[in-house]
């Protein structure tokens, strides 16, 4: 009796693997042909079988009525053969008392798992029999996909058959979607409803089943919308689930589409359940690779997750996919603002508001970033076009009322604050916000109140409860201040103010050891304790007044001396909520530096200094005609016409004079003894005597003969440059006041300013960072250290400026012409090779730690002087060249791996 | 200074620990693996290890961080760790880069990182996209984008990229003459740059093209780029490959430049891109599939190059191409120099999973995983020993195996039938050891086995290993 009701059903086996087995077990001997059902019925019945049965006609001759229909169709083909047209009903869905079965099982797998995901299903298994043989009929002409369901078809007398419990295996619901999964998966064949609905007919069919999936997915979407409205989070997390169930069963009725799992995942996310939203956003993109959407949803769920940079990627995949993305350009700002990126958040913020005008959040959000840069007016313009755009987002009142606090108008910050709260009663950061007001305010009991309430809509928000504990601090329930300090330091370890309102608590309990544990850690986590006790108590003797204690010696030092400031000056940049941004690498590494030898002011026998000021040039400076015309009206001229130096004529190394003579009309000389030079200057009198310096209409601006000044060695530098650029001058050229003149004639000294290693240190020092060129500036020019090093390690850097100086000149080296790479090549590495010997002369513990050596293989190599070459000083200077850059030379081999050295990597930036 | 020994825990395909043994010598080594069988994690692990020593400026550089490698559905954390050696006698040390500990700060990794090799199948695709004309190709996007990206100039310390990118958009608006004058100041310092590496390059990768056995120069023809203020673009982004040739017989020389020759021509250059400059200590030389693109006859001469110039040097050479893979582990056999290994992977329930047995059998690594009672592990192995010996017999006695499009479809059904059907012939199998093999092949003995396989009582699973060891034995 194959009767079976629905409970039976269910007692079925466990697994997919189970449900394989037990077919394959069950049929591993001899031939047989399955039946999927994808629910259970009364009986194995045929379609007309079960159409006669439900107008309860008599169906003993169910033979019969099939030949009538026959008999009628046929008036419908011009087929003839009564078991085609029977075949071609049965595959458009028309009734016959055909039975559909298959000789392959795993589409009869299919067939039972396709469909009601409700029910259980199950599989017939018919042996051949010689029975079953008789009723078996293989459809002819087939259509394609009766092949491909490996179709034959059962045609019983009675309308049914009676298969044996034991030739059924049923299928659980649970296991439906599993075994389609697998299924789709087969490793011979892919049988899915695409293989096995593989016409139009099939298309029909199994439209019916998504019809149903189309449903789900509609009834999910009106449930997202009414949790978005819902404004008490228990209500908005159950309507939320709702939502997600239909989107479940949109899944089971096997809708795998990516917006489905797009929609699903966005909710979890809204529900806080990230692992499973960022699932669900995986698939989507799986399924749909140029989903903007998608991969706008899962950056935002990876941003709530804290993973900022593979937030910041699916923002960029984002935008890439639509590039007017308003909502993405926003997003990414958001998670560059978490990630304190402010100025890349602000510029996209900027692109959404430009691509979307009226985008409320995109205003908030740009509001924030200008709150934290402290450009308050900015701030509250940008809310104020929010809370005019979008009169009940809650949240722009709360912000708007932290920058009132931060203007310190409490009262407009808490009338904000109640705002916000009246929008979105379960706000836990307004009310965090609010208790801060009522903090400020002095009114204790309502701040805890609010403190409290935050508490209860986020528990986990140790900030809450740090400021309780500040709260109950001031009403002096100092064991409730250290119990609501420990949550918070348990809830966010580096929460440096409650580490800072426990050690006042366990002060006033004179637990001096724990006060001195906390005040330590939270200063360690970068608090400055000691301006917030000044803040609460002036001074350890008011705190002793106030609370009748004396604090113990150690702790009241801590309390008022601030730790001891290693560099006099400020650090230079400061983020947004003032922490420095300089790496401590970076200061230590100044720091060393500047400890290293003597300052250039003191090694120096004489002062450097500016040139002369030559305004109007085109009085004091003249080109070779000129020069030569007033030698030639009176040969006087020749004595204070004195070549030329301007700052832009300076190269590194060496300067390239642009044949300009300066007039030297200074206070010491007779100007009626150069006649011809008087002449030149009356022609531009007007312009001389505006001047305002005091000096003669016709004389320079200084008041001593300073011309030993230029006609001594020394190296000269541009007043404004980007890169180091000093040039040694021996030929006594006269300097603008473009130039800088540091009087030497230590030819090293040249390569030591020009080296890497300087400039870093310098444009540190001097604070010119953040422009593109550099000054020079007396000042910090004289605070360079030099390194004290051997004079035949002077000697040896002054060689290769020599060498330099000379290169610097040649037609090759200045030329543009590919041809030549390799000679400027050559200029780029001896001036490495400089930079490696000022690297070793200032770091040589590092260096040599590090087995880094420039000067003793540069000594080995017994370079000549230049003066001492012979012949070609090129080709001699390409020899050495190739000498020192063959890739197995200690020189090339310690210089290529200079930058192991860590101090090398901070000073080219690599660090 | 070599490497002895390699250990891989939790880091990207492989999820257990995996030990590789390279012997005091620090041999060189072959992998064989099926595409996602974890070689590739291998040389990524190699060549990020390396470049973690350094503590890079940019924030965006996830690579250095080990976290990012782990594979996210185990909680273990995971490491790596390189043993190194001096030489066969001297004392070993071990380096460590895990999220808690990070030992590859040290001037010995720092270099190595800077002076490795590591070129990838990826790194020569490009080369597929280009066309030639009278057999002049520009390479400029391959060698300034690809293959030279991370050579690094001897007088500036900067890489070829930084310069490059120092040239890039934003331009300067027109009429702003110092920032335009600036640009062009770094251009022809990128001009100078890459003419100086082509100058070299061209001469060495010609003497290395020469002994892969083409009988050719390169010509590396490059102008200078320029930019063009008035269009606001840089022009003239041309290198000309051209190729002389000494041989005149070569017929149909216009079809030289195939995509196979061009690989060669690509291996060549970035060959010689990393012999020009100075050598580090631990020299390690990583090649993730790249011979593939090249003809067989020229993949043999490829492993003379590596041995005349590479000597010194630690190679890694990975391959899915399984015929190659025999060819090299026969070539180099005997010397003591190199070491092969195979790869393969299975899929779990939960992820995919290298399977590597080092010097065990996979029978014997399926016996010490049930030892430790991981079971699933066990299964996979054991999975893999079965897989693996009626594969290699059917290979071995060329039994007709179905055909399937693609060779990752086949399943041990596909081989054990055939073997049955052998057997019919010539009785090497009992039936008690085929029953046993077939019980085990629906129970254990497949992919849809693992999620069940904690159920299984552990004497069925030692049952099933030796019923797999009595196979193996009748296989012989």
């Amino acid at each position: 009796m194959s009767t079976q009701n629905q409970s039976d059903c269910q007692n079925a086996l466990g697994t997919v693997e189970d449900i394989i087995r037990a077919i394959e077990k069950k049929t591993a001997d001899g031939d047989y042909i399955f039946r999927g059902e994808s629910q259970c019925y009364e009986k194995v019945c045929s379609g007309l079988y079960r159409e006669l049965r439900a107008v309860k006609v008599n169906y003993s001759d169910i033979a019969d009525v099939q030949t009538e229909i026959v008999r009628d169709a046929k008036t419908y083909t011009d087929k003839t053969d009564d078991f085609a047209i029977l075949a071609e009903l049965q595959h458009y869905g028309g009734k016959t008392n055909l039975i559909d079965f298959t000789t392959n099982y795993k589409v009869a797998l299919f067939f039972s798992c396709y469909g009601h995901p409700d029910k259980p299903g199950r599989v017939i298994i018919l042996q051949k029999t010689e029975t079953v043989k008789k009723m078996l009929k293989y459809p002819r002409n087939s259509v394609k996909r009766a092949v491909d369901q490996d179709s034959v078809f059962i045609q019983p007398p009675n309308g049914f058959i009676e298969p044996d419990n034991e030739d059924i295996i049923n299928i659980p619901k649970d296991l439906k979607l599993l075994i389609l999964d697998h299924l789709r998966g087969c490793p011979d064949r892919e049988i899915s409803p695409k293989t096995i609905y593989n016409d139009i007919h099939g298309f029909i069919r199994s439209q019916n089943y998504y019809w149903m999936a189309y449903r789900e997915f509609y009834e999910g979407l009106i449930w997202k919308d009414k949790g978005d409205e819902a404004k008490v989070p228990s209500d908005k997390q159950k309507i939320y689930i709702k939502s997600v169930n239909h989107y479940t069963k949109a899944l089971e009725h096997d809708l795998q589409q990516a917006a489905v799992y797009n929609n699903r995942g966005n909710i979890y996310s809204a529900m806080g359940e990230i692992d499973k939203a960022i699932n669900d956003l995986n698939k989507a993109i799986e399924l749909k690779s140029d989903y903007a959407n998608a991969y706008n949803n899962r950056g935002d769920t990876y941003r709530k997750k804290g993973d900022f940079d593979k937030a910041i990627n699916d923002y960029n995949r984002a935008i890439e996919l639509k590039s007017d993305f308003a909502e993405a350009y926003s997003n990414r700002g958001v998670a560059y603002r978490d990630r304190n990126d402010l100025p890349k958040a602000l510029e996209d913020y900027n692109t959404a508001i430009r691509l979307n005008p009226n985008f409320a959040e995109a205003y908030n959000n740009r509001g924030n970033v200008y709150r934290s840069i402290g450009d308050l007016p900015k701030a509250f313009e940008d809310y104020n076009t929010v809370i005019r755009l979008k009169p009940d987002f809650a949240e722009a009142y709360n912000n708007r009322g932290i920058a009132y606090g931060i203007k310190d108008q409490v009262d407009k910050a808490i009338a904000d604050f109640d705002k916000a709260i009246g929008l979105d009663p379960a706000f836990a950061d307004a009310y965090c916000n609010r208790g801060n007001a009522y903090l400020l305010k002095g009114d204790l009991d309502k701040a805890i109140e609010d403190y409290s309430r935050s508490i209860k809509y986020a528990p986990k928000d140790a900030m809450s409860y740090s400021n309780r504990g500040v709260a109950y601090l001031r009403k002096g329930e100092v064991d409730k201040t250290i119990e609501d300090a420990s949550k918070a330091i348990e809830l966010d370890g580096k929460l440096s103010n409650a580490y800072y309102n426990r050690a006042e608590a366990w002060l006033r309990l004179k637990e001096w050891d724990k006060a001195k544990s906390d005040l330590t850690t939270a200063q360690k986590l970068g608090m400055d304790i000691v301006a917030a006790f000044h803040n609460n108590y002036k001074n350890v003797e008011t705190y002793a007044q106030w609370q009748r204690v004396r604090l113990p010696e150690d702790i009241a030092h801590m309390l008022t001396q601030p730790l001891r400031v290693r560099f006099p000056k400020q650090q230079k940049i400061v983020s947004a909520d003032g922490t420095p941004l300089e790496s401590s690498n970076v200061v230590n590494l100044r720091e060393q530096l500047r400890n290293t030898g003597t300052p250039l002011s003191t090694y120096l026998k004489a002062k450097p200094s500016f040139g002369i000021k030559t305004s109007p040039t085109e009085a004091f400076v003249v080109d070779r005609k000129t020069r030569d015309n007033l030698i030639a009206a009176h040969p006087s001229s020749a004595n204070i016409l004195k070549p030329f130096l301007r700052g832009r004529d300076l190269r590194r190394w060496h300067a390239e004079p642009q044949e300009k003579w300066l007039i030297f009309a200074h206070r010491r000389i007779a100007i009626n003894e150069y006649p011809a030079i008087l002449k030149h200057l009356e022609n531009h009198k007007d312009s001389l005597l505006k001047r305002s310096s005091k000096q003669e209409w016709y004389e320079l601006p200084i008041s001593l003969d300073k011309s030993h000044q230029f006609s001594q060695p020394k190296l000269v530098c541009p007043n404004l440059y980007n890169h180091q650029t000093f040039a040694v001058d021996t030929a006594g050229f006269y300097c603008g006041d473009t130039c800088y003149l540091i009087p030497t004639e230590e030819l090293w000294l040249c390569g030591l300013l020009n080296s890497g290693v300087v400039e870093w240190f310098y444009s540190q020092e001097s604070n010119q960072l953040t422009i593109d060129y550099l000054w020079a500036r007396s000042g910090y020019m004289q605070q360079i250290p030099i390194p004290d090093i051997t004079s035949t390690q002077k000697a040896l850097i002054g060689q290769f400026v020599d060498y330099l100086i000379y290169l610097q000149q040649q037609p090759t080296i200045k030329s543009k012409d590919l041809a030549y790479a390799r000679d400027r090549e050559m200029l780029g590495y001896f001036e490495r090779i400089i930079d490696g010997m000022v690297y070793e002369s200032y770091l040589p513990n590092e260096l040599h730690e590090s087995r880094k050596h420039l000067f003793q293989p540069l000594f080995d190599e017994r370079l000549p002087q230049l003066e001492e070459i012979r012949g070609d000083k090129m080709s001699a200077c390409r020899d050495i060249f190739e000498r020192l850059y063959e890739k197995t030379h200690p020189v090339a081999v310690n210089l290529f791996f200079l930058d192991s050295v860590k101090p090398v990597r901070i000073i080219e930036g690599k660090l | 200074m070599r490497i002895t020994e390699i250990e891989l825990k939790n880091f990207r395909a492989f999820p257990r620990t995996y030990h590789i043994d390279l012997h005091k010598a620090g041999k060189n080594l072959i992998v064989y693996g099926e595409n996602g069988s974890g070689k590739s994690s291998l040389y990524l692990a190699l060549k990020f290890f390396l470049e973690s020593g350094v503590d890079t400026a940019d924030a965006d550089s996830k690579d250095a961080n080990f976290e990012t490698h782990q594979n996210i559905f185990i909680e273990n954390a995971g490491h790596i760790k390189l043993s190194l050696r001096a030489h066969q006698s001297a004392k070993m040390d071990t380096y460590e880069w895990s999220p808690d500990v990070k030992e590859t700060s040290d001037d010995l990794i720092i270099e190595a990182s800077k002076a490795k090799g590591f070129l990838d199948y990826k790194n020569l695709l490009e080369t597929h996209y280009l066309h030639h004309k009278n057999l002049v190709v520009n390479v400029f996007d391959l060698l300034v984008e690809t293959l030279l990206t991370n050579t690094v100039s001897r007088r500036t310390n900067r890489s070829l990229t930084e310069d490059w990118v120092s040239v890039q958009p934003p331009f300067p608006r027109r009429g702003a003459t110092t920032q335009i004058t600036s640009l062009e100041r770094r251009v022809e310092n990128f001009n100078d740059e890459l003419e100086n590496r082509l100058e070299m390059l061209q001469t060495k990768a010609s003497e290395i093209l020469q002994k892969f056995g083409y009988n050719v120069a390169l010509d590396l023809n490059f102008q200078g780029i320029t930019y063009n203020s008035n269009d606001k673009t840089l022009d003239n982004q041309e290198i000309l490959l051209t190729v002389k040739f000494f041989d005149r017989d070569i017929p149909e020389h216009h079809r030289f430049l195939n995509e196979a020759k061009l690989s060669a021509i690509a291996i060549a250059i970035y060959f010689s891109s990393i012999l020009l400059q100075p050598e580090s200590d631990l020299k390690i030389l990583a090649l993730d599939d790249v011979l593939i693109g090249l003809d067989m006859s020229n993949r043999l001469p490829v492993l003379d190059v590596l041995d005349e110039d590479f000597a010194d040097y630690q190679i890694f050479l990975t391959t899915y191409d399984k015929a190659w893979y025999e060819i090299v582990k026969q070539r180099t056999a005997h010397g003591g120099k190199w070491k092969a290994v195979e790869f393969y992977f299975r899929q779990t329930d939960e992820y995919e999973i290298p399977v590597y047995a080092e010097n065990k059998t996979y029978l014997d690594k399926a016996r010490e995983y049930l030892d430790a009672n991981d079971y699933k592990a066990c299964a996979i192995y054991l999975r893999t020993a079965f897989e693996v010996m009626i594969e290699d017999f059917c290979d071995a006695k060329r039994l007709p195996v179905r055909y399937r499009r693609s060779r990752d479809k086949l399943d041990s059904q596909d081989f054990w039938d055939p073997i049955k059907v052998e057997n019919q012939n010539s009785g090497f199998l009992d039936p008690p050891l085929i029953r046993d093999i077939e019980l085990y092949r629906t129970r254990i003995l497949n992919p849809l086995s693992h999620t069940t396989i904690t159920n299984i009582p552990k004497k069925e699973i030692e049952d099933a290993i030796e019923a797999v060891e009595r196979l193996r034995i009748a296989l012989q």
